[in-house]
């Protein structure tokens, strides 16, 4: 039977040595240094922050793995031709995958966020949301890719739930409150919100740094049902559905594909 | 042994393998032969799990390989175009495959010479030429004194001295029971090689019989023109064992 602990010992360390992981620590890094200078209030460094994570972490961890599984589709035959389990194949390199882009995305902030003296309360609550949007994020690049045996296409689509969870998202939210403004949209904006990660982090993120009115379009109308226990459940139940719905499906078509 | 028995691939519409029945026995070298796109490698990935057949069976010393991988312990597989992490050097490579095959790899340092791979084994695979590569692949196929090879066009790229290495070191496998599928284009390093074909055309099994008997059928002298004859045949003739 073969090794399993080798083959997840692999995984991680040939993601860890790519240079992009480098490249984002480093941008990451120097975002929180560079805010922290130019923002005196650790507050407002964390808000900044905040954004800076909101469109960066998503993008680069969507990408990164997306391209990862691509270019180690040969690859894959050929560990596929060892004695060595789909299940395992697969969990080894997800786990690798969100825990290297995870690792990489805390590092990036923790490290200048303790030399600039940032960390408090709000900033463990900062680093919890990037964890769960790399984790999210490389999850639903391994569905992508396979799923979509495109390469082009997988990228494109990968770049599509990016712009769609950045804009599109709350543009459409926007829109419909615009236009539906006589009618109560509250629980329909709540349901709504719970359809884009990043947005299920912002609103956790601004309500526990105390600055609702970035909340945005669809954050703020849905302010008041997460602020209750009710609200919290429903935003953990929203928070475990999308780590497991992208999982599950990944590892079940995996497990079936033809390579 | 291998037994392939009505094995059946469908890709949506596309009927990749139709019927396909054969079966290999240990110390053979069986060629693998068709033109562009008539399965080959569709019916290797088959062998090895990586392509799930519609239908049919593939039996590995008479076990249905259905849902299992423990069986690939025992195959050696060298793909059309091997492609490695970039990142990765050959020694970590083949550190790799011993750690999950928990297989110390006994024929790794004489393989390693054979095919000069010395001075690149510290170097990253990115870096080195496509037969450079192949002769990792290579290593990486025969370094653990497989039951079952599966070869799919393993000389390309190869320059000649390294392909002869090759070839008698799949001989002397074969020689030692070592079951060898042995996909190529070039019929003529097949005729040196192989003792039985299995001729596929458009996914269906058109000849599955010995060298010897090719050629009797057709009436031929050489390998060559015996597949010539196949290729222009407008019926299947009859099939091994049958």
């Amino acid at each position: 039977m073969a090794n399993r602990g080798a083959v997840v010992k692999f995984e991680f360390f040939n993601v860890l040595r790519s240079r992009w992981l480098l490249v984002y620590f480093i941008a990451l890094a120097a975002s929180t240094i560079g805010l922290a200078r130019i923002v005196d209030d650790p507050r407002k460094t964390q808000l900044a922050l905040l954004n800076v994570v909101g469109v960066l972490c998503p993008l680069v961890s969507v990408l990164f793995a997306v391209t990862y599984w691509y270019s180690s589709e040969r690859f894959t035959e050929l560990m596929l031709s060892q004695p060595v389990s789909r299940g395992m194949l697969f969990w080894s390199r997800l786990l690798a995958l969100s825990g290297s882009l995870t690792l990489c995305s805390l590092l990036g902030i923790l490290l200048p966020g303790l030399f600039c003296g940032l960390l408090d309360g709000a900033m463990i609550w900062l680093l919890a949301a990037t964890g769960f949007l790399s984790v999210i994020s490389s999850m639903i690049g391994a569905l992508i890719a396979v799923y979509v045996q495109d390469r082009m296409r997988g990228i494109g689509l990968a770049l599509g739930l990016w712009f769609y969870a950045e804009l599109l998202h709350d543009g459409i939210a926007l829109t419909a409150l615009i236009s539906l403004r006589d009618y109560p949209l509250d629980l329909a904006v709540g349901i709504w919100s719970a359809l884009n990660p990043v947005c299920l982090t912002r609103v956790a993120m601004l309500l526990r740094l105390d600055a609702p009115l970035l909340l945005g379009h669809s954050g703020a109308l849905v302010r008041n049902l997460a602020q209750s226990d009710t609200g919290l459940y429903y935003a953990a139940a929203a928070a475990m559905v999308w780590l497991a719905v992208p999982v599950c499906l990944a590892s079940r078509h995996f497990r079936r594909r033809d390579l | 042994m291998i037994e392939v028995r009505h094995l059946y691939k469908t890709f949506g519409s596309v009927q990749a393998l139709s019927d396909i029945s054969f079966s290999v026995k240990p110390g053979v070298i069986t060629g693998l032969l068709g033109p562009n796109a008539c399965g080959k490698t569709t019916l290797i990935k088959s062998l090895l799990g990586l392509v799930v057949p519609t239908r049919g069976q593939i039996l590995f010393d008479g076990k249905d390989i259905a849902g299992s991988y423990g069986y690939r312990e025992e195959i050696g597989y060298m793909p059309q175009n091997p492609d490695f992490p970039s990142n990765l050097s050959p020694r970590e490579l083949f550190a790799l495959l011993r750690a999950v095959k928990r297989d110390s790899g006994l024929r790794q340092d004489e393989c390693v010479e054979l095919f000069g791979l010395g001075p690149f084994m510290k170097r990253a695979l990115g870096g080195l030429s496509v037969g450079t590569r192949q002769k990792v692949s290579a290593v990486a196929a025969l370094m653990f004194n497989p039951r079952i090879l599966i070869l799919d066009e393993p000389t390309a790229g190869l320059d000649p001295l390294a392909a002869a290495t090759f070839k008698a070191l799949v001989v002397s496998l074969a020689k030692n029971d070592t079951t060898v599928i042995f996909v190529s284009h070039v019929i003529l390093e097949l005729e040196r090689v192989v003792e039985q074909i299995l001729f596929l055309l458009d996914g269906k099994l058109h000849f599955a019989n010995s060298v010897t008997e090719l050629r009797r059928i057709m009436g031929k002298e050489s390998l060559e023109e015996s597949i010539l004859e196949l290729v222009k045949a407008e019926t299947a003739v009859p099939m091994h064992g049958k």
